[in-house]
């Protein structure tokens, strides 16, 4: 039984690393989307603020329409921490991380959990989850489909250039409906 | 005039400047925006401290000072809390309340939480109405022990009762404990201070969504209702949508019927959203109006 083999790309990378930069003081979450073959092609930031059921589905609806026109798939969820929450428990998935993606898990049972484990400048920065057979949720091996230093590299760059301030999420969105939460030129 | 050049100052969204073409003149607006707002863009503060503090005005020199101290313990530059702390101390002394809330706060970024407490503790005693070591004290709780923290703000607004934005923290941390009633019993407070602010009632209408059940949902549809009558002129999105997400909610609830003023109040909704999003030119337009026209049309 051959496991799924997962990687980001450096567009869904840069993504949630710049959504994470833009509110340092606060918890982020965001929805992955990708291809069957567990490649993380895409991240779509969702808030900044404390979730709630009303807007997370209002998201989820907007998310599946883009997915049909872009012919992708909801693959996960990723959650930065915010730094209030200790270094031992930062990449540990919580409640809400692990409630949102066993929604997902019912539509894509290769869903899988990306959060944080240190600081979102270092080199592969991500811990990623998955629910396993028993229920339990375990760290599985993520690929970076660029070279880790290169990505770094591009991160502080563009960390100093202020791009966390050309990316909106869903949040950005609700308050300025002028804003594309899906950010499909930011990196551009 | 002038007081209307300055409430449309400190209206100004920090998303409306345009960080490539910012001047210097906006970059002092930013920074006394953010002051009275009472907002936290250290990021920002430390790109343009320089410009700033070359340029402002003198009767604000000290305040951007005391903004670029703060800004710096946020991201870990002690260098530069240094040497912004010096000038002020050097102005002030390190008896002045202001400057002695910047050293502890330098301990509190250094993780020197009993140094830190011990000059809160003393502040609080020299004056017992300033409210800002009180709120350090809470946020080093926050970060060891939620329980604490919650009992600390409690007891600081028995005293310091109008403070709305403690309010909001404290629904907050109970929401991060799932006390939803006690973060509802807040923002009812809140409401009773402030009937006319429409984001408490879309707070409100969030959690009774979530809490889910069809007398929840009826109550977020009167909130989220209430809210949009409140936004008046400014449409906001954000309650047009979470009432047509709760009218969704509700088509989905067993044995529960729509009534002529619902079956108005929504198709309202529908269209007012629909109409917001074609006016503005939303990017997402597209992705709205086929939801408006599949999922969200019952």
């Amino acid at each position: 039984l051959l496991q799924m083999e997962y990687s980001i790309s450096a567009i869904a990378y840069h993504k949630l690393v710049l959504h994470g930069a833009r509110y340092p003081s606060r918890t982020v979450t965001g929805i992955l989307l990708g291809n069957d073959d567990g490649f993380i092609l895409d991240a779509v930031a969702l808030f900044h603020t404390r979730t709630f059921s009303p807007m997370l589905e209002l998201a989820f609806l907007q998310v599946e329409e883009y997915c049909e026109r872009e012919d992708l798939l909801i693959v996960g969820y990723y959650q930065i921490n915010d730094e209030a929450t200790s270094n031992k428990n930062k990449h540990n998935p919580d409640h809400l991380a692990k409630t949102i993606t066993n929604k997902i898990h019912l539509y894509n049972p290769n869903a899988c959990l990306l959060m944080i484990h240190e600081n979102i400048t270092g080199i592969r920065p991500c811990s990623l989850y998955k629910k396993q057979k028993d229920q339990s949720w375990s760290e599985i091996e993520l690929h970076y489909a660029d070279e880790p230093e290169g990505l770094q590299g591009e991160v502080v760059e563009n960390l100093k250039e202020g791009l966390q301030y050309k990316l909106f999420d869903f949040d950005n969105h609700m308050d300025d409906i002028s804003k594309d939460w899906f950010n499909r030129n930011v990196l551009y | 005039e002038q007081k209307k050049e300055y409430i449309e100052t400190t209206m100004k969204s920090v998303d409306s400047y345009d960080f490539d073409t910012i001047t210097t003149q906006e970059k002092i607006e930013l920074f006394k925006t953010l002051r009275d707002r009472k907002l936290h863009e250290s990021y920002l503060v430390l790109k343009y401290a320089n410009d700033v503090i070359s340029a402002v005005p003198s009767n604000q020199y000290f305040d951007v000072c005391e903004q670029v101290v703060v800004a710096a313990l946020d991201f870990g530059k002690e260098d530069i809390a240094e040497e912004y702390l010096n000038i002020l101390i050097n102005r002030f002394s390190e008896e002045s309340k202001r400057v002695k809330l910047l050293i502890a706060m330098k301990y509190e970024q250094k993780k020197e939480y009993i140094a830190a407490e011990y000059l809160y503790d003393e502040l609080i005693e020299i004056d017992a109405t300033y409210s800002l070591p009180y709120k350090r004290k809470i946020a080093i709780a926050k970060l060891t022990d939620k329980e604490k923290a919650i009992f600390l703000l409690n007891e600081y607004l028995s005293v310091f009762m109008a403070d709305v934005n403690a309010w909001a923290e404290l629904a907050d941390l109970y929401l991060s404990i799932q006390k939803y009633e006690k973060a509802l019993f807040c923002y009812e407070d809140l409401i009773l201070s402030n009937p006319y602010n429409p984001h408490y009632y879309i707070k409100v209408a969030e959690i009774k969504y979530t809490l889910g059940g069809t007398d929840n949902f009826v109550e977020a549809r009167d909130n989220y209702a209430h809210a949009i009558e409140l936004c008046a002129k400014e449409n906001c999105v954000r309650a047009l949508s979470g009432l047509l997400m709760v009218f969704y909610a509700l088509s989905s609830q067993k044995g529960y019927r729509f009534d002529a003023e619902e079956q108005a109040l929504y198709k309202w909704s529908s269209n007012k959203l629909r109409t917001e999003y074609v006016d503005s030119k939303s990017p997402c337009q597209d992705i709205v109006i086929a939801i408006l026209d599949s999922i969200l049309d019952f």
